[in-house]
């Protein structure tokens, strides 16, 4: 019998003890870091879901490229469209910078926008994707920008809102 | 009670009722295998582990294997959790909590065992109860009912009902759906005024005020669970009907119903098999993506 399972066995109420002191450290970890409501309360394991619009389904998130916004999170069906036309390698890189996108809505942090900005700098954008687009090529980070929104739906007052949580300009 | 419904399931039910180590552990090993089942934020790798893991900790005799087995599956849930930390929905941190009360339990002697059971599930189900009640307590846009409002206006909650209750429901949800798609379009802030029947604020705050105080009275009465015995089992399978009733959190309410059945003692070993039939049934339905029509 292995030092853990004596201790569960002989101090049963010190064990019990723990798993509470456990739970209510991830619980106070997650009350205090979502406070301001960029970490969603749905999120981090603090019981706070159906309290805040969802933390991934009512965000987007969105890469805007030299005032173009795109949403990549959930995906623009037009981008993905585009996106999967093109080669397989660069398809795989693009989807990686929406999966980081996606990660990004639940709790948006600055080193997240960089990178996904950063990913974003080494690509040739093509300007059909964009209608006011006056240029095609690699555009450098500092005419980037990351922005997550989230929805807002207020009955009471017949409402629905949206919100910025997040935003981060490169450069 | 049950064995006279169903008479073939006479043996089966003496075990739920007899057994509650052994049926804890296959029901908390089956929940886990549901959660790594559903591919949102897990990994086939770890979820491979589980069913071998589950059997053996539901079939060995030796308390040491049990032990380290159920602490593999939480370890497995901490795995997966820790992966996706900020994306993970609630239940799985609370698979976690609950892998590690079993597990505790399971390292006791025989007969202690079910005492650390028990008192590990009441800890658990009331910390549950009381920072989820926090949380929705220092929420205005909880309270003031926008937040369900806003799933009935989604057609998330009750939407087949409210079809026959209100003139032209499909398409008020349907204009509705469409003004939140083009307000997800956009990264500004922004404000659109929509048609929002009155009956639905209504009924959206009559929700959210029972919501609270049957969390609150369940917390109460665990407190008192001594004197109340079976009474304090069929409030927490009610709380469970009620919140089956308004969304689709199988996973999360199965968790609750382990919590219940590991809270029993001998007095309310009756109702164990009704815990057993209601994670069955909710691990069933989620996995095939059945709804009763009433409630969809």
């Amino acid at each position: 019998m292995s030092w853990v399972e004596r201790f569960a066995a002989r101090h049963d109420r010190w064990a019990s003890a723990l798993m509470c002191v456990l739970m209510v450290g991830v619980f106070g970890h997650q009350f205090v870091t979502s406070q301001g409501n960029v970490l969603s309360p749905w999120k981090g394991g603090g019981f706070g879901m159906y309290t805040q619009p969802h933390g991934i389904e009512e965000r987007a998130a969105f890469l805007v490229i030299d005032g173009n916004p795109l949403r990549l999170a959930p995906a623009d069906p037009e981008f993905l469209a585009w996106v999967e036309r093109g080669d397989p390698a660069s398809a795989a890189y693009v989807k990686r910078m929406m999966a980081e996108a996606d990660r990004m809505r639940s709790f948006p942090r600055a080193a997240q926008a960089e990178r996904l900005m950063a990913a974003g700098s080494r690509l040739v954008w093509d300007k059909a994707l964009f209608g006011t687009w006056t240029d095609v090529g690699p555009v450098p980070v500092d005419q980037m920008s990351v922005t997550v929104i989230e929805v807002v739906r207020r009955p009471s007052t017949g409402t629905i809102e949206t919100r910025v949580v997040f935003s981060h300009a490169g450069g | 009670m049950f064995g006279r419904l169903v008479p073939f399931a006479g043996p089966m039910t003496l075990f739920f009722k007899t057994r509650q180590i052994e049926v804890a552990t296959a029901l908390y090993g089956a929940i886990v295998f549901a959660y790594v089942g559903s591919g949102t934020y897990t990994s086939i790798w770890l979820g491979l582990a589980v069913p071998f893991l589950g059997l053996a900790a539901v079939a060995t005799q030796s308390r040491s294997v049990r032990f380290w087995a159920v602490l593999g599956l939480a370890a497995i849930m901490a795995g997966l959790v820790a992966a996706n930390y900020y994306i993970s929905v609630n239940h799985g941190f609370m698979l976690i909590w609950v892998g590690l009360g079993l597990a505790l339990a399971c390292a006791c002697d025989p007969g202690r065992d079910e005492v650390v059971l028990r008192r590990n599930a009441m800890l658990l189900i009331s910390l549950l109860m009381f920072l989820a009640l926090i949380q929705k307590l220092r929420s205005a846009y909880y309270i003031e009912g926008d937040l369900l409002g806003g799933y009935i206006m989604q057609g998330g909650i009750f939407y087949n009902l409210l079809g026959w209750a209100l003139p032209d429901w499909p398409g008020l949800v349907a204009e509705y759906r469409g003004v939140v798609a083009g307000l997800l379009e956009q990264p500004e802030a922004a404000s659109v005024a929509v048609m929002v029947p009155a009956a639905v604020v209504a009924l959206a705050w009559r929700m959210t005020m029972t919501s609270l105080v049957a969390q609150a009275v369940l917390e109460v009465m665990i407190l008192f669970r001594a004197r109340l015995g079976m009474v304090l089992h069929l409030a927490i399978l009610g709380f469970v009907a009620l919140v089956y009733a308004t969304r689709n959190e199988n996973l999360f309410l199965s968790v609750n119903c382990w919590l219940g059945y590991a809270m029993t003692d001998e007095k309310s070993a009756a109702i164990r098999p009704w815990y057993v039939v209601a994670i069955i049934y909710l691990l069933t339905t989620t996995h095939v993506g059945l709804r009763p029509w009433a409630i969809s």
